[in-house]
């Protein structure tokens, strides 16, 4: 019971990841790079919490993009 | 909401492609086409990258073997757009100019780009199969996976494929690859 819920789980994850996948491929060039731009500001957020929760510091080109962002 | 549309920010791509083609009226650059991953991105979906290659030809070609990019330079000086040895940053994009008029792969990269329209403007776009095949030149883990990605969207041409790889003498190298790609791809 338990072993099919999980597999249904996993299934229905699958097909949301591809959906996803699919609808992002759709999008118009600017969109596109609208979502690139959501994507890097998330990303550097992320660099960000594990540099200062003592894990790995930000890589050199992600500190340069910060710079160029004026964050 | 309008598919295609968003409450999101405008992007500020449209505003490098107003410099890239000032640098070609300006006459310092001949032709040029966006490459790498943000290419991959326009063909296909988003991932994560920081900077954006720009592939071009200057327009007075290097006389000898050492290769000058003093005049991108003084624009960027002229124009205040910071820049290291790396990037030189335009409106926030950390924009690499790769120079590719020594590469005849490169250079037909550049000559047959397909353009696209962002933030209103015409953009050039090196095409799938060119980039599939400047990637399984560099051969790199990240590159791989890329065209993976075009594999999985299904969005490359196989006979155009076969025809650049083989022209450039990269079927071998794609052999080599081919075992992480679907039966479309296998030359």
């Amino acid at each position: 019971m338990n072993i099919n819920f999980e597999k249904e789980a996993v299934e229905d994850l699958k097909r949301r990841k591809e959906n996803f996948r699919a609808f992002a491929r759709n999008l118009s060039p600017t969109e596109k790079i609208r979502q690139l731009e959501l994507l890097q500001r998330r990303y550097y957020e992320l660099l960000k919490a594990r540099e200062e929760n003592g894990g790995r510091k930000i890589p050199e080109k992600w500190r340069k993009w910060r710079d160029a962002q004026n964050i | 909401m309008e598919k295609g549309k968003s409450q999101l920010p405008s992007t500020n791509l449209g505003a490098v492609i107003d410099v890239l083609e000032e640098m070609q009226g300006a006459g310092i650059i001949s032709n040029y086409a966006v490459g790498g991953a943000v290419a991959a991105i326009l063909h296909s979906e988003a991932i994560s990258t920081v900077d954006l290659d720009i592939f071009f030809f200057l327009a007075e070609p290097p006389k000898g073997l050492i290769l000058s990019l003093e005049k991108i330079y003084d624009y960027a000086r002229k124009n205040s757009f910071p820049f290291d040895k790396d990037f030189i940053n335009i409106h926030g994009w950390l924009v690499q100019f790769v120079e590719a008029s020594h590469s005849p792969l490169w250079t037909e990269a550049i000559e047959t780009a397909e353009t696209m329209t962002i933030d209103e403007r015409t953009a050039k776009v090196i095409d799938r199969e060119h980039l599939a095949a400047m990637w399984i030149f560099a051969g790199r883990k990240k590159d791989i996976r890329k065209i993976e990605m075009f594999d999985e969207a299904a969005i490359m041409d196989a006979k155009i494929l076969y025809d650049v790889l083989s022209r450039f003498n990269l079927l071998d190298r794609w052999r080599l690859q081919q075992h992480n790609f679907s039966n479309e791809y296998q030359f």
